[in-house]
């Protein structure tokens, strides 16, 4: 008789599960979207997709029976995915039209500025401090 | 003794879409895989390279840019100039400083 706590469900392995993950990053209906008609036009949105992933495992020393004091796994992964163009498909033509991700523009203008600043002062300061006589040169000239 | 089949650890493929037909061309998206496999690790990396276009017998690639990441190289290394010049006009001229 076969009951539900005799019954064994396969496990699948993790590793074979992360390379089944990535395979399905690997399809292209990942990175193509379905097309959208409008009328003459046709739209396909294009998005990039990276996806990554890490495990590792390891046991701690045996004890003086020889039993294992400790082990231990873990595992992470990530994935991001962004618009990067759109295929526009015409009775004219086909043309390629870019996307623009506005707030990384920004950010990464604003994180440039920033530093360009900071580099810019940080030499202003320091051509005023070689022309600034320096604290013991102050003394020497007073103790002499 | 059965001898096991290595994957590669860097793998790069391309991938087709599915074919968007009109009624004179045939538009087909095609990207590219950038696959790393380690035995602890792995990573994937899947972009949007070109489209291609067959009109009339003939066939055409159109390719696809990344324009934000285009943007953001031009911003990096237009700032990384502007540090990088000034500071090394600046050691150029002290050092001829002390050397006269």
């Amino acid at each position: 008789m076969i009951t539900d706590e005799n019954l064994q469900i396969p496990r699948a392995d993790p590793t074979e599960q992360a390379l089944s993950k990535l395979a399905i990053t690997a399809s292209a209906d990942a990175v193509f979207g379905e097309p959208v008609v409008n009328g003459d036009t046709t739209v396909i949105p294009c998005s990039e997709v990276a996806m990554g992933m890490g495990m590792g495992s390891g046991g701690g020393p045996m004890d003086e029976k020889g039993n294992p004091t400790g082990s231990g796994s873990g595992g992470g992964g990530g994935a991001r995915g962004r618009p990067v163009a759109a295929i526009i498909i015409t009775q004219e033509g086909v043309r390629v039209e870019p996307i623009f991700d506005i707030t990384k523009i920004v950010l990464a203008s604003l994180t440039t500025g920033i530093f360009i600043l900071l580099w810019i002062g940080r030499l202003f300061l320091m051509r005023r401090s070689s022309r600034m006589p320096s604290i013991s040169k102050i003394r020497r000239s007073i103790e002499s | 003794m059965q001898r096991q089949l290595k994957a590669p650890i860097l793998h790069i493929s391309e991938t087709r879409g599915s074919t968007v037909e009109t009624s004179n061309k045939q538009t087909t998206p095609i990207g590219r895989v950038v696959q790393v496999r380690l035995p602890f690790a792995s990573v994937s990396w899947h972009r949007p390279l070109a489209v291609e276009v067959r009109q009339e017998g003939t066939t055409y690639r159109l390719p696809i840019y990344d324009a934000t990441s285009r943007v953001i190289s031009l911003i990096v290394f237009t700032g990384l100039v502007t540090v990088l010049v000034p500071f090394v006009i600046r050691t150029i001229l002290l050092r001829r400083r002390r050397t006269s």
